[in-house]
């Protein structure tokens, strides 16, 4: 009768595993579902790895104030993310830095811009990458790879064809389309909690403001329209007026 | 029940099953492997204090170590707090070793062991904190009372992590923290062999 159970149970267990091989969406519903009800939606891995970090830095309980400030509901838990690693880093007034960038451009290294996130907080929506090419220019401080001063990436480039195809990162309202000396062509679509992102350098954009987009539609084709060395889609996140690294996300 | 070489239970692969099915595989290994250190730790001391081990059994209510052998109390409160001792132990390294690494998921590993530790500190079997409270009331007191002080104690406890599960699910922090209650309740009164001192989480 046990070793019947046994055999049952270890049945079930294969014929799972191979369900999740042949389906790899399903348990990402699933798992979104199991994060709704034991967690509510929120993000407990971001606390609990706040948790390890703060320990080898010896500040466990004025840190564990902040920690318990991450299991805050999604929006919440963006502003915490936000507050907690883009302003108090060490190092000092990141305007002080910037000030004297031109001089001494590593101290700027060590401190990151107020409008800056540098954390990745758990959006409330389903999202997809907006284009299928490979990253060529991280989210950060990098040399200006036209005039090669130091300055900083409020997103990233991912490497495209020249017509290849932009497709929306979520469902969301289209809120600007445009074009810039920088950016070139671009659009930025609104999302729901304060999220929205801006797709940049394109040489067409095909919506128009206002429209009503879902998740992985056509918005445009890539280009290098605007202030670039060649066809790539720049990809800015962005919570409220803060700049969010996009990388973990597409 | 004696716990011959090693055992698992059906239930223990269901759920097994289950966050395999929902889980990435990255979390998973952020789970296991402070487990893995922690069950280390109590297999290290119990071979230290000399003693034998005779198998081990995967449950829902847990990790099992069987051992026989004589010790005293402290030396059975030690191979309780073994555990708990290394997994505080690899969380403080993981963490350190995350922060010159910078990687994320040592931090996430850690920060589940540290959980994992203090978690298995409370005072209520079928924790070690509750057979580390056995071993130490046996001295000062008759069998079945250390049974019954144990017992009130993991009440107490799981009552407690009850009501903060319950404040927890009404402001909309989730289950998690009363799925725990629950599973502790339901298992602290019905542990025979941990009063024995035979096995371990």
């Amino acid at each position: 009768m046990r070793e019947c159970k046994i055999y049952l149970a270890s049945a079930l267990f294969i014929c799972l595993s191979a369900v999740r091989l042949c389906f790899p969406q399903l348990p990402d519903q699933l798992r979104r579902q199991a994060g709704e009800i034991l967690c509510n939606g929120r993000d407990y891995n971001v606390a609990v790895q706040a948790m390890g970090r703060a320990l080898a830095h010896g500040q466990l309980e004025d840190q564990l104030v902040q920690v318990l400030e991450y299991i805050g509901p999604p929006e919440e838990q963006a502003l915490a993310v936000c507050e907690t690693w883009a302003s108090p880093l060490p190092g000092g007034d990141a305007a002080a830095a910037e000030k004297d960038a031109s001089g001494a451009s590593q101290t700027a290294y060590s401190v990151l811009p107020d409008n800056v996130c540098s954390g990745s907080p758990l959006l409330p929506f389903e999202y997809s990458s907006p284009a299928s090419g490979e990253l060529s220019s991280c989210f950060g401080f990098r040399e200006d790879p036209i005039d090669a001063e130091p300055g900083f990436h409020y997103g990233i480039d991912i490497a495209a064809d020249s017509g290849d195809d932009i497709l929306a990162f979520a469902s969301g309202l289209v809120s600007f389309v445009g074009t810039g000396d920088g950016y070139g062509n671009y659009c930025i679509i609104e999302h729901t909690g304060g999220y929205s992102t801006l797709y940049a350098h394109l040489s067409q954009c095909l919506v128009s403001e206002g429209q009503d987009l879902e998740k992985g539609q056509l918005i445009g084709y890539a280009g290098q329209s605007g202030r670039a060395t060649g066809p790539h889609l720049h990809f800015e996140l962005m919570y409220q007026d803060k700049y969010i690294n996009p990388e973990y996300y597409i | 029940m004696k716990i011959e070489r090693f055992e698992v239970g059906s239930a223990a692969i269901l759920l097994a099953a289950l966050i395999y099915f929902i889980a990435d595989l990255d979390k998973i290994l952020a789970l296991l492997v402070p487990v893995f250190v922690h069950e280390l730790g109590h297999i290290l001391m119990l071979r230290f204090l000399g003693l034998r081990i005779s198998g081990f059994r995967v449950e829902l209510k847990g990790f099992c170590i069987g051992y026989c052998g004589c010790t005293g109390a402290v030396g059975h409160a030690l191979a309780a707090a073994a555990g708990p001792m290394f997994g505080l132990i690899y969380a403080m390294a993981a963490s350190v070793l995350a922060s010159s690494l910078g990687s994320s998921w040592l931090e996430l590993s850690a920060g589940i062991s540290l959980i994992l530790s203090f978690f298995n500190l409370l005072p209520a079997l079928p924790l070690d904190g509750g057979r580390m409270l056995y071993a130490l009331a046996c001295p000062f007191m008759r069998e079945p009372a250390a049974g019954k002080l144990v017992k009130i104690s993991g009440l107490a406890v799981g009552i407690a992590l009850l009501a903060l599960g319950t404040y927890l699910m009404f402001n909309g922090y989730g289950l998690a923290m009363e799925l725990a209650a629950i599973w502790l309740l339901a298992y602290t009164g019905t542990d025979r062999e941990g009063q024995k001192c035979r096995e371990m989480i």
